[in-house]
Order: C-alpha cells, then sequence, then structure tokens
C-alpha cells in the first residue's frame, strides 16, 4: 500500500483544522509498520483514512491511498464494503466497546465468516472455533458463547484479533491494540501476534504512542508528528540511529529501566494543532537545531540510505551529543 | 523522630454482594493487610503493580479519602485514623494528592484562580490581595504564566492541566503529596516535563511522594524505595535500585521483564505470564499468584508466603525468595 500526499481537513467552530498533511507512506507486504506519535499527530487519523471511516466533518482534500494498485480514495461506498472488513481490517484499542455486551461474543465472529466466505452456519462456526485457537484462547467453543463481559481484557482483544484474521485480510490496521491492557497481558498480546505473523500473510500497521511496544514489535517505524510523517526506517535505524531532531528527542524524554537520570531532557512546548498551514517545518518552534531555511520551507524526505527517510533540512538532522548521562544507547 | 508515614496491617475491603437485607456476603479485599513506610522526609516510595492490584485504594485509604476496614496509618507518630474530624482537617493540609485524570480532576466551571484558591479559602481563609499573590506565586512555582489566571481547564493542554492540579496540590504547603499515575494520561514529551517538575519540586520544597504508578519505568526515574503489590498485598519491597535490577519474587520478575524497552536489540527477553490476575473476591488461600507462577511448588498452595527481610532491607514474600527463574 501507499499513501501519497493524503491531506485530511476538519470542519471545527474554530476554523479549518488540519489533520493530516501526509506525504508519504508505503507499507510493504507482510511487514509489521509501528506507526508512532504523539497525541494528535494523525496515527489514528491515517488508519481511518485507509479505511474510508472519517467522521462526516472530515473532509479529505487531496491525495491517493493506493492499496493494491487501486485507489481506495475513488472507491464508491459499494466497492469500499468489499474492501473494509475483509481484505482490509483493524482492531481497536478497547475491546470493551467494540463488543456488543448483549451478544455472545461468537455472534458477530460467526456472522462475519459466514457473511464473507457464504458458508453455511455450521461451517461458519467450526471456523470461528479454529480462529480463536488460532489466537490460543483456552477452550474456544466455550468462549464462541461467552458474553463480553465474562471475558478479560486480554481475552477479548484475542476475540478482536480473530475476528480481524477471520476474512484472512491483505493489510490488518491496529491501533493502540495493547494500550488498555497491563503489561504483563500486553506482553502476552505482542508475543500472539509474532507467532501469528508464520500463520497469516497480512502486512500489520500497528498503530502506538508506546516506543518499547514499537521497538519490541515492529520491523519499520514511521514516527509522525502534526499530521506528517517526519522519519520511517528499520526499525533499528530509528531507534539507534534517529535522523529527525523529533525522534531523537523522543527517545531521550522516555524513563529506561536501568539508567537513573536527574533530570530527563524536553521537548518544550506542545504538539501544535494545524489551524492555518504553514510554509515551513511544523517541528520548527521547538526544535534545538532549527536554521531559518526551516521556517520558511517545508523540508521534504531526503533517503539517508537503506529506505531510512528523514524530513529535515538539517543534512541528517542529527542532534549535538547529549550531555545527559545515558544518552541512547541502552 | 518517627517516621513521617508508616502503615500497618491496613486493610480496605469492599462488599460486592448483599442479601436483602443489607448484610455482605463476600468481600472484594483491595487491600489485604499492607505495611509500608517512609522515613525520611524529601523521599518517593513508589508503588508498582497492575490494575486491580489495590495500589489506587491504598493510596485513597492512607489519605483517609476512603475509610480503612483495619489497620493503623501513623502520619508524623499519630495514627489519622483515630483522629477526629477536627484534627483529621489540620492533618490534610500536610497530606495531599494529585489525580491521574488531569481532566476530571478539575471543575470545568471555575477558573484556575479559583480552582487553586479553593483550599487557601477554605483552610487559611484568605482574600484579596493576599490571595491573589499567593495564587500566582503557586502558579509560578509549576512553570504556569501568571496570565493564564483567568483562564478555564478547558483552555489547557493536558500537561498545563496536570501543572494545575500540582498547584492545587501545593496551595497548603503540604509534607506528603500522593501521586496517583500522575503521568499516565500524558504524551511522553509531557510526561518528561511533568516528572522533571515533581522532582524539581521535591528537592526545593523537602516533600515526600507517595508515587502509584503501573509504568516500572516511571517508578524506577522517580522512586527511593519501591514496593511491588499483586493482589492487594506487597510481594516485595526495598530500595528503587535494588529492586528494579535484582528482583526476587517470580511476580516482580515477569512484570519487569514485560516492560517494553525502546531498544530493539532487547527483544524476546520477557517472562510471559499465564493467564490474568485472579479475582480479589474471596482470594485463594496460600499465595496470591501461585495460579500464574512459573516456578511454583506444592507449598505455595497451601500456605501464604510471608513478607520477610532477605538482608539489605530487601524484602519478599516468596516461599522460594531467590531461587526464582
Amino acid at each position: 500500500m501507499q499513501i501519497r500526499n493524503l491531506k485530511v481537513a476538519f470542519r471545527t467552530y474554530g476554523g479549518r483544522v488540519q489533520a493530516l498533511d501526509l506525504h508519504r507512506l508505503d507499507v510493504r507486504p507482510g511487514e509489521i509498520l509501528g506507526l508512532v506519535g504523539e497525541t494528535g499527530s494523525g496515527k489514528s487519523m491515517t488508519a481511518l483514512s485507509i479505511l474510508r471511516l472519517l467522521d462526516r466533518k472530515a473532509e479529505v482534500q487531496s491525495g491517493e491511498i493506493i492499496f493494491q494498485g487501486e485507489d481506495l480514495l475513488k472507491k464508491t461506498e459499494v466497492e469500499m464494503r468489499t474492501i473494509r472488513g475483509r481484505r482490509i481490517t483493524m482492531v481497536f484499542q478497547d475491546p470493551m466497546s467494540s463488543l456488543n455486551p448483549v451478544f455472545p461474543v461468537g455472534e458477530p465472529l460467526v456472522r462475519i465468516i459466514a457473511a464473507h466466505e457464504k458458508v453455511s452456519f455450521r461451517a461458519a462456526r467450526q471456523r470461528a472455533i479454529d480462529m480463536l485457537a488460532l489466537v490460543r484462547l483456552p477452550s474456544p467453543e466455550k468462549v464462541l458463547s461467552a458474553y463480553p463481559h465474562e471475558l478479560s481484557g486480554g481475552m477479548r482483544q484475542r476475540v478482536m484479533i480473530a475476528m480481524a484474521l477471520s476474512s484472512n485480510p491483505d493489510l490488518l490496521l491496529a491501533d493502540e491494540p495493547t494500550t488498555a491492557l497491563d503489561v504483563t497481558i500486553q506482553a502476552q498480546i505482542l508475543r500472539l501476534i509474532e507467532e501469528l505473523r508464520a500463520h497469516i500473510n497480512a502486512s500489520i500497521v500497528f498503530i502506538t504512542h508506546n516506543l518499547g511496544v514499537v521497538a519490541r514489535i515492529a520491523d519499520r517505524v514511521a514516527v509522525m508528528y502534526a499530521g506528517d510523517v517526519v522519519e520511517i526506517g528499520s526499525t533499528a535505524d530509528i531507534f539507534r540511529n534517529p535522523g529527525h531532531p523529533y525522534t531523537a528527542l523522543l527517545l531521550q524524554a522516555i524513563p529506561r529501566l536501568g539508567q537513573k537520570r536527574g533530570t530527563l531532557p524536553v521537548i518544550e512546548g506542545t504538539v501544535p494543532v494545524v489551524t492555518h498551514p504553514q510554509p515551513g517545518c511544523y517541528f520548527y518552534p521547538r526544535c534545538p537545531v532549527r536554521i531559518e531555511r526551516c521556517r520558511v520551507e517545508r523540508p521534504e524526505a531526503k533517503d539517508l540510505g537503506d529506505g531510512h527517510w528523514v524530513a529535515c533540512w538539517k543534512q541528517d538532522g542529527r542532534l549535538p551529543p547529549d550531555n545527559s548521562e545515558g544518552n541512547g544507547e541502552v | 523522630m518517627p517516621p513521617l508515614l508508616e502503615v500497618r496491617g491496613l486493610k480496605k475491603y469492599f462488599p460486592v454482594r448483599r442479601t436483602w437485607w443489607g448484610g455482605a456476603t463476600s468481600w472484594l479485599h483491595a487491600v489485604d493487610g499492607v505495611d509500608l513506610r517512609i522515613d525520611a522526609p524529601g523521599t518517593t516510595l513508589g508503588i508498582a503493580g497492575e490494575s486491580g492490584c489495590g495500589k489506587t485504594t491504598l493510596g485513597r485509604v492512607i489519605l483517609r479519602l476512603l475509610p480503612a476496614t483495619a489497620g493503623e496509618i501513623y502520619f508524623e507518630g499519630r495514627d489519622i485514623l483515630k483522629l477526629n474530624y477536627q484534627a483529621l482537617r489540620a492533618v490534610r493540609r500536610d497530606m495531599q494528592i494529585v489525580f491521574q485524570d488531569p481532566y476530571s480532576a478539575l471543575d470545568p466551571r471555575i477558573t484556575v484562580r479559583d480552582i487553586v484558591a479553593e483550599p487557601l479559602r477554605t483552610h487559611l481563609h484568605l482574600g484579596g490581595r493576599e490571595l491573589d499573590d499567593q495564587v500566582a506565586a503557586l502558579l509560578a512555582e509549576v512553570g504556569l504564566d501568571a496570565s493564564h489566571i483567568y483562564r478555564f481547564p478547558h483552555e489547557f493542554s493536558g500537561g498545563q492541566r496536570q501543572r494545575v492540579v500540582i498547584a492545587r496540590a501545593l496551595a497548603l504547603h503540604p509534607k506528603f503529596l500522593v501521586l496517583d499515575e500522575p503521568t499516565s494520561a500524558l504524551d511522553v514529551s509531557v510526561q518528561a516535563q511533568i516528572l522533571n517538575l515533581l522532582k524539581d519540586l521535591q528537592a526545593r520544597l523537602g516533600l515526600s511522594y507517595l508515587l502509584i504508578s503501573h509504568d516500572l519505568s516511571v517508578v524506577e526515574h522517580m522512586a527511593d524505595e519501591v514496593a511491588v503489590m499483586y493482589l492487594g498485598q506487597i510481594v516485595e519491597r526495598g530500595p528503587a535500585a535494588e529492586i528494579l535490577s535484582h528482583p526476587w519474587h517470580p511476580y516482580a520478575q515477569a512484570l519487569l521483564s514485560a516492560v517494553p524497552v525502546p531498544d530493539p536489540g532487547q527483544r524476546g527477553r520477557e517472562i510471559v505470564l499465564e493467564g490474568n490476575v485472579p479475582s480479589a473476591v474471596d482470594p485463594p488461600t496460600g499465595c496470591r499468584f501461585y495460579s500464574r507462577c512459573p516456578v511454583r511448588r506444592p507449598v505455595c498452595r497451601e500456605k501464604a508466603p510471608v513478607l520477610a527481610d532477605g538482608g539489605g532491607g530487601h524484602w519478599v514474600a516468596c516461599h522460594l525468595a531467590g531461587h526464582g527463574t
């Protein structure tokens, strides 16, 4: 899948807010792409744009989302229905609000399978049980007839993953799938996703704000800021050798186990809300290495080699060496 | 001098099912026999644990925001569970709380000035010029601009709101703050700002913190001492550096290893626990971690381990202490 120059704006009472101004994002077949960024950076908006599930107040102004050679933005709603939930599926953050509390969890699962594969109820039921076994749920027959409140958060999220995989999709969008879970349960789900990779051939876009989770699961990482990808590259490159000052600062700002530091380096200010699109770099006001050019001209993404793209005017955008102890390297 | 805070045998049970005449038939053991202490002023005790382990309830019971079922809480040598209303009010000046969610902790209908001024009005009966000066000083203390004084909470970002919550907690010059997940609703870059502010305030004002957090990296960054909770009980406690580098209890080991580290080179080192935290309603006899423990033995099922000093102030509640995974 390829996204090019995608612009999405929201109409609000305070005027138009530019939610996405995404120049370039590619998802390779079979990879896990980590999409990271802070609140309001446009991670979820990207996923919703791909599925064409944007709110009515949102408006796609321009751009294209090419999925298997076809532009999703040119599809009609009827055509989208053959893609959404079949070829592209989604797992949301909060499994409790994605499941209907008055139906057993198996109900939607069996129905999805029956509708998509046009098989008998009995065959769909058997497939549903297989799917629940695939996500390592103990006694899948019992889970099938359990109500959402009878399952724990981790089990519900497993059901959601089973549902998203039941149509054998080509692309799975996972929007903060482990954020609502405890760390020990999160570890279970991350391990499950890793194990499932062998059984499915879907690309996974794993959206999260947690850099630790991304380091754990992703093959490549895209860092978003103010509606655009500022850096993309292999997980090792992003974490060992960040090219954009925002990525570097973000990595320094996390407290890490095993390295106690007196004060944490901070990024001054907050993530901007883009009401008036500006010509320059959106990170300019907070950037410690900014130059005059950054204010007037939007940096284009440059390839640093090995598919490591950085949108920054400073040749490689590296920060000057940080003086606080324990910088970067673990 | 008595320790700043000492908690002995603290229990908090919530009734879950009631008979029709109102008697409880079963109890949720949210906090079940917790001992802890903060000796020196200006230090931080971190409480780590997953959701449902009772860490938030513990914080609220210590401040007497919830009544305790049993136990003793000594604040500067006085058992605050035995204080009457008047005496409790006086003690409360010294103990304040910072809540997790700065969006629901602030009244959306009153200005920041009134939010911060409220404790000054009710406890110190300040007014007029004096009150305005104090509010301005407090806002400056937490890094907010004096021009923000007449704004409403919705005009602030999450990080700024948390600063307002901290300013309100500091208004009466407390000695002790309960920080209940102070940064878990915030973004990474803002989290660093708030953690730095809390550390800076501690150094300048000599505050003691009880930091409640599920995020072990935050606990390690802030705390001098750490207690790890599981199902209402402390399973391990001791100096932060020691606990977070050499945990003995199998739960503490698994919890620590499950924290995703922002370093792709450290993949696959986590201990993945089976199953879920069991219900705190009528918890199991024997070790509460038994059902998920990777190194359990028959003895663990029959006898509950007690928290014992394993040397160097490192306390652990496990029959197999030190022989873990």
